[in-house]
């Protein structure tokens, strides 16, 4: 039974994490290397998620995601399917949260990116797309690791937002937090307990997967 | 190389998973929304049903008013189990269900309060003492058991008003564990729930007259795709078997 929930919660926060690589990657960029007066705007709502109670993100989600809005619509017309209520619900509101996150690791990954080396490849004659693949993207390739990681253990823990978007339904949308939430409402102290233990289990591991990314990556950066 | 090594990995994780995750394939199981008072007894319904059909069943609990209102959001549950009947006659009102109701199982509230205390509360005027401080009851904006509750105060006559110190958990089971943990001194549930609390003392002293009747009611959303399915769980509820064990989690039959 624990595994199954498990593995949802895996499911749901590795779509939302690779849903969300493309997005933080330019916007990410963005931020860091074009200084326009847009950036304000954009960086305030890249961070708005972050800073709002996910509750609050699962209702907006609510209503755009709906069977009656246009996207709810168009996923019926497409893949036959609602949005609402699903396990796919669970990881667009896993992926909202967590963007801010990721964007930021990223951000901090690209700046550390010694500039002079990009220059030196644009002076070689390499267009922006291939600097970006050849020296931006490798260089700053644990910070963005570490972007991934972190926004994937965000997604992992999501409740506010999720529970509103997608309900608690066994084997479908029950995740960890959900599942201990909906266990704390029934009185059911020993489970709770027992999917805690997981749930610090997991986050340890992971903290230290990170911590680990992030040492190395700062080694890395004083050789050079 | 290593990113394309990373990538290739974690392409195998996400298929594994996938496959392991959507192979129970939709059309031989079905979704139950069911009332949070009904947790543990359907969990016993669910083994005893598998044992005899092919059709796998998967639950929601919740608060039934909350439950009613997803699925007027458009989730897909083909069977609600609702406690008590406002819920169904929302979802009736927006045209979602298939017309038949089944009224699976009754129930009634009862009063509990710490073994402590037992000697200081006799009768149901005696929540007015000094000694009871807080009063546990299921919030009536999400669980009918909270409707019933204040319901059965409101028409007992009391001579000072109770309503400060009433204290509301999301839904039944909430306000039996504020009782048990000793966040409140007596709590009005019902007493299937209040049979799963071994340390409190349960009280028979609300008078069945004070309240509405508690029905579960089973009902199929007109949507469901597996309308046979749904229906055939529906009269299951209804058989012998069934009936057992909600017996035995203390439920009574209309």
């Amino acid at each position: 039974m624990y595994l199954e929930i498990l593995l949802l919660s895996f499911q749901v926060s590795i779509i939302a994490t690779l849903m969300n690589i493309i997005p933080a990657l330019s916007v990410g960029w963005l931020l860091v290397k074009r200084k326009t007066p847009l950036n304000f705007v954009l960086d305030l709502l890249v961070s708005l998620p972050l800073a709002l109670p996910p509750v609050i993100i699962g209702f907006f989600l609510l209503i755009i995601l709906s069977n009656s809005s246009p996207l709810g619509q168009l996923s019926q017309i497409i893949f036959g399917k609602d949005i609402v209520f699903t396990w796919f619900a669970a990881a667009i509101a896993s992926s909202v949260v967590s963007f801010p996150l990721m964007v930021r690791s990223v951000m901090v990954g690209i700046a550390d990116v010694d500039v002079r080396l990009e220059q030196c490849a644009r002076i070689l004659g390499a267009g922006a797309w291939r600097v970006f693949f050849t020296i931006t993207l490798p260089l700053a390739y644990r910070g963005i690791l570490a972007g991934l990681l972190i926004g994937f253990v965000r997604a992992f823990s999501e409740f506010g937002a999720t529970v509103v978007v997608a309900g608690s339904i066994s084997g479908s949308t029950e995740t960890l937090p959900v599942a201990i939430y909906g266990r704390i409402l029934t009185g059911k102290d020993g489970e709770v307990f027992e999917l805690i233990g997981i749930s610090i289990l997991f986050a340890v591991i992971t903290l230290l997967i990170h911590n680990w990314l992030m040492n190395k990556y700062n080694y890395g950066f004083d050789r050079n | 190389m290593k990113f394309a090594r990373n990538l290739s990995i974690l392409t195998v994780i996400i298929t594994t998973l996938f496959s392991i995750t959507c192979s129970n394939g939709d059309t031989d199981t079905i979704l139950i929304f069911a009332a949070a008072s009904l947790n543990d007894a359907l969990q016993e319904i669910k083994v005893a049903y598998q044992s005899e059909h092919e059709t796998k069943l998967t639950f929601s609990f919740g608060g039934s008013q909350n439950l009613a209102r997803q699925i007027s959001l458009g989730a897909k549950a083909d069977v609600i189990l609702s406690a008590g009947s406002s819920p169904i006659e929302f979802l009736d009102s927006r045209q979602l269900l298939d017309g038949r109701k089944y009224n699976v199982l009754t129930n009634e509230l009862v009063v509990v309060v710490r073994s402590s205390i037992k000697d200081q509360i006799n009768t149901l005027e005696d929540l007015e003492t000094s000694n009871i401080k807080r009063i546990a009851i299921a919030d009536p904006e999400t669980s009918p058991a909270g409707i019933y509750a204040l319901q059965a105060l409101d028409n007992m006559d009391f001579n000072h008003d109770l309503s400060s110190k009433i204290v509301k958990g999301e839904n039944v089971r909430i306000a039996l564990t504020y009782v048990q943990r000793g966040n409140a001194d007596a709590g009005l549930v019902y007493r299937t729930d209040a049979a799963l609390a071994r340390n409190l003392l349960v009280l028979d002293i609300i008078p069945l007259n004070v309240y509405d009747q508690i029905l579960y009611i089973a009902a199929v959303q007109k949507s469901s795709h597996n309308l046979d399915q749904a229906i055939g769980f529906c009269e299951f509820l209804l058989t012998e078997k069934a009936r057992t064990i909600f017996d035995n989690h203390g439920f009574s039959f209309p």
